[in-house]
């Protein structure tokens, strides 16, 4: 291709090029001026600028390709539309860029003649300017003129929302004092290993339990304060026109903000629902061999695997055992960890394997392994999450395990013998150092109520209930010898076959000693009593080993001490009727649907029964700040105080209306049906005439 | 004599002859043609009073047309698309309607309903029947209002041209007191609408039931113990332990067979009914037929004793059921009972209605049925264990009972019961009320006179006014009629009888929407059994050939008395005065 040829083609293309801008120019503008129009007629709605500018963009997209279809038919010509404006070429560019386009043309016309064409419009070519031929001064114009008024529409969408609901409108104006932002920073705890997070303007806020929430609040309003089910307090004032606050998100509840009054207005007041996700505690589970094992002998490997999980991140995750050996009262317990090999498929999920010998143990016959597994999480002073536990025991020559250590997992593990609560109260002294004061009282009242249950058994063994043994108050230190003698019904029931039986209630006294010293966190002068009463139980069975719960049965009461008494001195037993107090939920409830049907009937719904709106939304949320349904309700009443606060009458009433049926509804449940309307006393004698027509024999009347 | 003489003697005579014979006033008795009397009756005031013109203008050249409701009619025109009001006098027969047609909606609600006199601590029931007109397709919106809000909402999609839908809505009372509720219907999509009002009454009544317990019973204890829980009830209870010494709660009366100490409860539940003695038995016969009470046996076991005389049951089935069995509501409701041991009769008595069953393979079997007793209701339950399965997740043990006991305690009726036709009324609306005294309806067959009245007064917060009352169509019923105040607002009428009061609300709104059903079945047969037909009001022309067919008016005996006509006058002046002109004539006088 000759030079001229060459400059011929890039000129044609830098006119193509340049109409082809020129022409999505144009379309942009078109698209912006439509996305204007949409935005002046109110859509899409004010409060939604992310999607006006989505919207703005979307039309000069389809501006532009609209636009570059309708040019690329005129491009085809480009050279046409060059002699069309600069007519000096006098039709040699389209002969030219015929000839570039059409080889055939090229080689069927003379080399002189098509030199000279191309010679010829290249020099033209060079005497014109393609920014002359096609201004894009209009086009640029009109771009920049639509792309301002599409912004100017922008700002009047999104400048009014914030403005009704946000803006601070000074005496001037006489205008109700508004937020301009809420924001709020929630920062979970430091275990949870989480970023924080900060919400705008949000109706409900979601934080983890034990997060800290920090809130932020501009106004031009004087003061604000803050009220949460705990309790009101103002906001501080920071700068920039800023309040704050923190507070620590522990349970379900809301934030009811509120704008101190200014120039004879109310305040706005603006409702934060607020739900706490708890840190559930680690679940886990023994997954093999994840039942009982009865074992011939001591030497035997235990294929054992565990699963863990938890809803932020597992800290640790072990095997603890029980070692049990011994007989009687003589039980000796050791407990120890097994180490397990770890497989963390993330921080929440972990699960572990062991191959557990039991030779170290050295278990004889008739002892018994307990083992459970136990995770924690991270949360600071969480307790431990264990499995169920499962036993091992090697069978003892002549006899099966007791079945008393087999007991619902959500009870204790295994059974309470006195030997146990010795036990326990040892280790708790042990620990006492490392305990906290209440923690330590707590620990004791447990165990004092595990002594009361072991006392239970005996007393109950002995025919009678808890309240049918000596009154340790009463005679603690002495034994009515006169009154036992009076037990000849005891004797005779062979109870007393020998010394066995002042053995048991000193036991029991001692028991009740121990778990009075317990009770009030006495442990160490409880302890003696603990042991007084194990020796007292072994003198009582000496030839009877008494393990709680490997008990068959309990000896057969003694019926005549029960319910006994004078028929004369039987009197009829009356009382008052019951009187069941008003649901307070209902109540509750109740009283706010009347308030928002008190609301929805005033005469003029407009900006000052916002806050009544926004104080609904507060009483619905107090009932129980926990419940879905309530939350919900909470939320729309809310939705309506803003909607008063805009002055949208009718989407207000829409909104109370809808926050009326869901009250209702949630309410609904905890009342029956009224009955049906009845039938009239008419009616309801003719049936009973019927019914004895019916009835009467054949012939009678 | 000539001619002329004999003229005058014969007009002398005429003229004598007449002044004897009215003198002597003689008495003839004919058979004659009577003219009938129609009665005119408007079903709705307010929209057929122009069509009752017309019917009255075709009907008043062949009959006598007396306006409203006449017993001693020889026929009534009932003029519109409705029944009478229920407390309106029967009417002359035969019947003959003239159906005005009701225009054309795409929606109209044919039917409201919800209890009058709810309680305070429960949710009022209303049940709405719309008919959709050619809306196969769309949407039918149902809305409960309070005020101006809306408290309730359903949507139901129409699946045929012509379709009735039920909905169920309700409305939660915020307090005591007259409410006002208005049901708007609408086709989504569509600018017809249809409205009904209604009013209820809420209280903060209790209903007073005893507990009465034989021997302990377990089943009894639990029931009594659910009942206590809802404060709709006022529980007196006695359990029984021993010879002479019970366990009471409240002030139960001394004996069950005092009807007076019984009066005062609604309902009687009692336990173990097979330790009820005759004498007992007696007492609540007679409670369940004098006070129209409800007593509600629930059975330990399927045992034989005087009780039966209150059952009419004479054979008991009775089966264990391993694993329990589901006690379904014969009603379709969703709250029922679990029961492994089931008692139920072999057959169900005659009269009686299940009111919860075991659904088998090929029957049901009624674990819990009533029958009627006289005025009152005995329900006997046969799930003889379900307070095993009293657990929420197991069933519906507490729900059941205390709907159950709150339906028969809300039918017993009251001392004094008032009645009013609509409570919700146009200004000027003609509004029927009924007063029944229970202890007077409800008197032993052997009381020889029975001696009642009542009143009734129409109260605003300025005035009072009269409402005349005329005895009913039985003993201690009452009726009275009047007409609306013209000014809008909230009125009470009062009633009192005997001792005893009640009263009921009055809305005087100027738009009262009323369903509009369509009764059209239900008025040809209505007018059928009173020996007439319907009529569309095009057919008004052929009504007084069809009045004419069926009365058949046929001639009478009458005595009546010629001479009394003025129109003897006439020939007896004119006999008299040609007499006199034709002696002056002969100058002979």
């Amino acid at each position: 291709m000759s030079p001229d040829a060459e400059e011929i083609r890039r000129f044609l293309a830098r006119a193509a090029r340049r109409l082809t801008w020129i022409s999505a120019a144009e379309g942009a503008a078109a698209g912006l001026a439509v996305a204007m129009l949409l935005a002046l007629a109110g859509w899409p709605a004010r409060d939604e600028p992310r999607i006006a500018v989505l919207m703005g963009v979307g039309c000069v997209a389809i501006g532009v390709l609209i636009r570059l279809l309708i040019t690329s038919r005129r491009t085809h010509s480009i050279s046409q539309l060059v002699e069309h404006r600069a007519l000096q070429f006098r039709n040699v560019l389209i002969t030219a860029d015929e000839l570039l386009a059409t080889r055939s043309l090229v080689s069927a016309a003379p080399d002189y003649v098509t030199s000279l064409v191309w010679r010829t419009a290249a020099r033209t070519t060079r005497a014109v300017d393609v920014a002359h031929l096609f201004p894009a001064r209009r086009a640029l114009v009109l771009f920049f003129a639509s792309a301002v008024l599409w912004l100017g529409a922008l700002t009047r969408l999104s400048t009014p929302a914030t403005a009704s609901v946000s803006r601070f409108v000074r005496g001037a104006t006489g205008g109700t004092p508004v937020f301009d932002a809420i924001d709020v920073t929630i920062e979970p705890p430091a275990y949870a290993n989480r970023p924080p997070e900060t919400v705008h303007d949000a109706a409900r806020i979601d934080a983890l339990a034990g997060s800290r929430l920090h809130l932020s609040v501009r106004t031009g309003a004087p003061s604000v304060s803050m009220e949460t089910l705990r309790g009101a307090l103002p906001l501080s004032p920071s700068t920039g026109g800023r309040f704050v606050a923190d507070l620590v998100a522990d349970a379900d509840g809301y934030i009811a903000l509120q704008l101190a009054p200014a120039n004879g207005h109310a305040g706005a007041r603006k409702l934060i629902g607020l739900t706490v996700t708890p840190d559930n505690a680690p679940r886990v589970r023994i997954t093999a061999p994840a039942k009982d094992l009865h074992l011939a002998t001591g030497q035997y490997t235990i294929d054992l695997a565990a699963q863990a999980s938890d809803d932020i991140g597992l800290a640790s995750l072990r095997l603890r055992y029980t070692k049990v050996s011994g007989s009687g009262e003589r039980f000796t317990f050791v407990e120890g960890d097994v180490p397990l090999s770890i497989t963390r498929r993330d921080a929440r999920s972990w699960t572990a394997h062991v191959r557990w010998s039991l030779d170290s143990l050295a278990l004889a016959p008739g002892d018994m392994v307990v083992y459970r597994a136990v995770a924690t999480d991270h949360r600071p002073g969480a307790p431990a999450s264990e499995s169920d536990s499962y036993i091992a025991d090697v069978a003892a020559p002549g006899g099966n395990a007791a079945a008393g250590f087999a007991l619902d997992p959500n009870e204790d593990r295994y059974a309470v013998s006195q030997q146990m609560v010795i036990l326990k109260t040892e280790r708790l002294l042990a620990n006492k150092s490392a305990m906290t004061a209440d923690a330590y009282t707590a620990a004791a009242q447990d165990i004092a109520a595990e002594q009361r249950k072991v006392r239970a058994e005996f007393v109950f063994m002995m025919g009678g209930e808890v309240a049918d043994a000596p009154d340790p108050a009463a005679s603690m230190t002495e034994l009515n010898e006169q009154a036992e003698a009076e037990g000849e019904s005891d004797l005779a029931a062979g109870r007393m076959l020998n010394r066995g039986r002042v053995a048991l209630l000193n036991a029991i006294r001692s028991m009740s000693r121990a778990s009075a010293s317990l009770t009030t966190a006495s442990v160490a002068p409880a302890l003696p009593h603990e042991r007084d009463a194990l020796a007292q139980l072994e003198l009582a069975f000496s030839r009877t080993r008494i393990l709680l719960r490997a008990l068959t049965e309990h000896e057969r009461l003694d019926l005549t001490r029960r319910l006994s008494g004078s028929l004369a001195d039987v009197t009829r037993d009356e009382r008052p009727s019951a009187d069941p107090a008003a649901d307070p939920r209902v109540t509750a409830l109740r009283g706010a649907l009347a308030g928002i049907a008190s609301l929805a009937g005033t005469a003029r719904l407009d900006g000052s029964a916002s806050a009544g709106a926004s104080s609904l939304a507060e009483r619905v949320l107090q009932v129980d700040p926990s419940d879905r349904a309530l939350q919900a309700v909470a939320m729309v009443l809310d939705t309506a105080a803003a909607a008063l606060t805009r002055g949208t009458a009718s989407d207000a009433r829409a909104r109370l209306d809808r926050a009326a049926t869901d009250l209702a509804a949630a309410l609904r449940r905890d009342l029956l049906n009224a009955p049906a309307q009845p039938a009239n006393i008419t009616t309801n004698r003719l049936n009973g005439a019927l019914t004895d027509a019916l009835r009467a024999p054949r012939g009678s009347p | 004599m000539n001619r002329d003489a004999a003229v005058r003697v014969a007009l002398r005579s005429v003229s004598v002859v007449i002044a004897v014979a009215a003198a002597i006033d003689p008495a003839v008795t004919s058979r004659r043609a009577a003219k009938p009397m129609i009665s005119v009756v408007l079903s709705d005031v307010a929209q057929d009073s122009t069509l009752a013109v017309a019917v009255r203008r075709t009907l008043q050249n062949n009959f006598t047309v007396v306006p409203g409701g006449f017993g001693a009619a020889n026929a009534t025109v009932l003029v519109g698309d409705e029944l009478p009001p229920p407390a309106s006098d029967e009417p002359a027969r035969p019947v003959f309607a003239i159906a005005g047609g009701t225009p054309y909606t795409a929606i109209a609600i044919e039917a409201v309903s919800a209890p009058s006199l709810p309680p305070l601590d429960a949710r009022v029931p209303v049940a709405v029947v719309v008919r959709a007109h050619a809306a196969r397709g769309k949407t039918v919106e149902v809305s409960l209002k309070s005020g101006q809000l809306v408290v309730d909402r359903i949507s139901r999609n129409v699946t045929a041209n012509e379709q009735d839908i039920s909905a169920s809505l309700s409305y939660l009372p915020t307090a005591p007191g007259a409410t006002p509720l208005r049901v708007v219907a609408r086709v989504a999509g569509a600018r017809d609408s249809s409205q009904a009002d209604l009013l209820v009454d809420v209280r903060d009544t209790r209903w007073p039931v005893l507990f009465y317990d034989p021997r302990p019973s377990w089943m009894s204890t639990f029931v009594r113990r659910a009942v206590e829980r809802d404060r709709r009830f006022i529980v007196t209870s006695r359990v029984v332990t021993s010879r002479n010494i019970s366990t009471d709660a409240g002030a139960p009366p001394s004996r069950l067979d005092d009807l007076a100490g019984l009066s005062r409860f609604a309902a009687i539940i009692v336990g173990a009914p097979d330790g009820l003695t005759a004498s007992e038995v007696n007492g609540l016969d007679t409670f369940l037929r004098r006070r129209g009470g409800s007593v509600i046996l629930l059975l330990d076991a399927p045992s034989p004793g005087p009780y039966a005389r209150l059952t009419g049951v004479t054979t008991w089935v009775a089966k264990a059921e391993n694993p329990s069995v589901a006690v379904v509501p014969a009603n379709g409701d969703s709250v029922g009972l679990r029961a492994g041991e089931l008692a139920w009769p072999a057959p169900l008595p005659a009269g009686a209605q299940p009111l919860a069953w075991v659904h088998d393979s090929a029957s049901g079997r009624a674990i819990i049925w009533h029958s009627a007793v006289g005025a009152g209701d005995v329900v006997v339950s046969g799930a003889l264990d379900a307070w095993h399965y009293r657990d929420v997740s197991a069933s519906g043990f507490e729900s059941f009972w205390q709907t159950l006991i709150a339906a028969e305690a809300s039918a017993a009726p009251p001392a004094l019961a008032l009645g009013v036709a609509a409570s919700m009324v146009s200004p000027g609306e003609l509004t029927h009320v009924a007063i029944t005294l229970r202890d007077a309806a409800l008197r032993a067959p052997s009381a020889a006179q029975i001696r009642s009245s009542a009143s009734a007064t129409l109260v605003s917060d300025s005035a009072r006014r009269n409402i005349r009352l005329w005895p009913g169509s039985g003993i201690g019923e009452f009726r009275g009629a009047f007409r609306a105040p013209l000014a809008p607002g909230t009125y009470r009428i009062e009633a009192a009888g005997d001792g005893v009061s009640e009263d009921a609300p009055l809305v005087v709104e100027r738009t009262a929407f009323r369903a509009s059903p369509n009764h059209d079945d239900l008025l040809r047969a209505w007018v059928a059994a009173r020996g007439g037909a319907v009529l569309s009001a095009s057919e008004l022309a052929t009504l007084p050939e069809a009045l004419m067919r069926t009365i058949q008016p046929a001639g009478r005996l009458e005595i009546w008395h010629p001479m009394r006509s003025v129109w003897w006058l006439l020939p007896f002046a004119l006999a008299l005065s040609a007499e006199w002109f034709m002696r002056r004539r002969r100058s002979l006088a």
